[in-house]
């Protein structure tokens, strides 16, 4: 996948950026929980309201999954019995932005540890880093869309059926990720047919 | 009732999707940044496919070179709520990105991309740079935010003047939080809420309203509120 100014996609070339990503990656995310960045726009009032409620708080029902995949974890540690609430904001920072760690480390391991494509997923996870001021939840859904079809594209199965599936979570997530996303669908079932065409293996549903 | 939902959430003509649609959209083109990024990852992945262009490198090392200094020559236009606004947006561009190159990686939609691995790492640092930049403007602007609270008891007005209202501060708050954000803040930092700003426009929605001592309850975790704020007595 490297080219050389630079040089081919050996062992050390993925450490390098991996290292260097991860590293840049922990110092950033480290700065943003200890300055509580994360209480950027209207997450100030999705921590007071989870405080309140001392457990998930879903102002807007239609974003329901969005809320549920940034707020588990200081939900879980309330439910635990935590009550420092600087460690809960803390946790939501983390929670906030774990997603696109996790992504990372999945599309690692799904893909049988190939460097290509966890490093095409590092790739759209700066991209994604840079250009939103934070992961919050909306794109939240939009990266377990993305690890999800992810999977399966690495299964190399007829994965139709599951983006349709996929679909209905994010359909009650936000509207607005509804008109992003329904190009995407629209684009990825187009797709397909070059994607399976050349490959010829087509598979069944959902098993 | 699903299919009420189902059509408020996915039609186009409802107010709120077209507005942030809308918004989002009109964010990309607006912030230097988004931009920037933009084309400084489109101009890595062209040069990938097309090495010999010459051009592509000189756009490349100008947008990423233009990102680095950005944020620290133009304090003012950062736009976080650019950023916000435009995040699906953003998403879904990273999902269209993501599928295309798992398809070249594979090989079933042609010949994998040859980075060049400079350009990423270079690229990388930038970004990390840019958004450390951020962060310590974040970073400035809830310390001025602290400031102006650190005497104050009782309700108190958005402050229209000084550094916290100038625009390089400013941008990092938001509409109807401020009200919010003196809770939080002072719950996590002081054990108590002393004082709340009021939002600069009194007459936006917003989750509580202070003035009329309607406050969120958190005693579930030994916060309280200051006389000032709710006639009563603080308990000791």
């Amino acid at each position: 996948m490297f080219n050389n100014d630079d040089a081919p996609l050996d062992a050390s070339s993925f450490r390098l950026l991996v290292g260097t990503v991860a590293l840049g990656a922990v110092l950033s995310v480290t700065a943003v929980i200890a300055t509580r960045r994360f209480l950027y726009a209207d997450s100030s009032y999705f921590l007071l309201g989870m405080w309140e409620n001392g457990s998930f708080f879903v102002p807007n029902y239609s974003r329901w999954f969005g809320f549920w995949v940034t707020q588990w974890l200081p939900v879980l540690a309330m439910k635990l019995g935590l009550t420092d609430l600087g460690v809960l904001a803390a946790l939501y920072g983390v929670n906030l932005w774990m997603n696109p760690a996790l992504t990372v480390l999945v599309a690692w391991w799904s893909s049988g540890r190939s460097r290509e494509v966890t490093l095409a997923t590092l790739l759209c996870v700066l991209f994604l880093f840079q250009n939103t001021y934070l992961v919050l939840d909306n794109e939240a859904s939009v990266f377990f869309l993305l690890v999800s079809i992810l999977l399966i594209l690495t299964l190399r199965r007829d994965f139709s059926y599951w983006v349709l599936l996929l679909f209905i979570p994010i359909l009650f997530s936000h509207g607005v990720a509804v008109l992003a996303v329904g190009p995407i669908l629209v684009a990825l079932l187009l797709w397909r047919r070059r994607y399976f065409s050349t490959t010829g293996r087509a598979g069944s549903g959902p098993s | 009732m699903v299919g009420a939902v189902a059509l408020r959430v996915l039609s186009p003509s409802a107010g709120p999707n077209r507005t942030y649609f809308l918004e989002g959209a009109l964010s990309l083109p607006a912030s230097p940044s988004l931009v920037l990024t933009t084309v400084a990852f489109g101009s890595l992945l062209a040069h990938a496919y097309r090495p010999t262009l010459s051009w592509l490198t000189k756009l490349f090392w100008a947008s990423t070179g233009m990102l680095l200094l950005y944020p620290f020559v133009l304090p003012d236009i950062l736009l976080p709520a650019f950023h916000y606004r435009a995040r699906i947006l953003n998403a879904a561009l990273a999902l269209l990105l993501f599928a295309y190159l798992h398809g070249r990686l594979h090989g079933r939609l042609g010949t994998a991309p040859q980075l060049a691995r400079g350009r990423v790492l270079a690229l990388a640092v930038v970004l990390f740079v840019f958004k450390g930049k951020v962060t310590w403007e974040w970073h400035r602007h809830v310390g001025l935010f602290r400031t102006e609270l650190a005497e104050a008891r009782g309700i108190v007005d958005f402050p229209l003047e000084g550094a916290f209202s100038e625009r390089r501060s400013s941008q990092f708050s938001w509409s109807w939080t401020s009200p919010t954000r003196s809770v939080v803040f002072q719950a996590i930092e002081e054990g108590q809420v002393r004082a709340i700003m009021l939002n600069a426009d009194t007459s936006v929605w917003q989750p509580f309203l202070p003035l009329s001592g309607d406050m969120p309850d958190l005693s579930a975790f030994g916060i309280w509120y200051g006389s000032e704020l709710t006639g009563a007595v603080a308990p000791p």
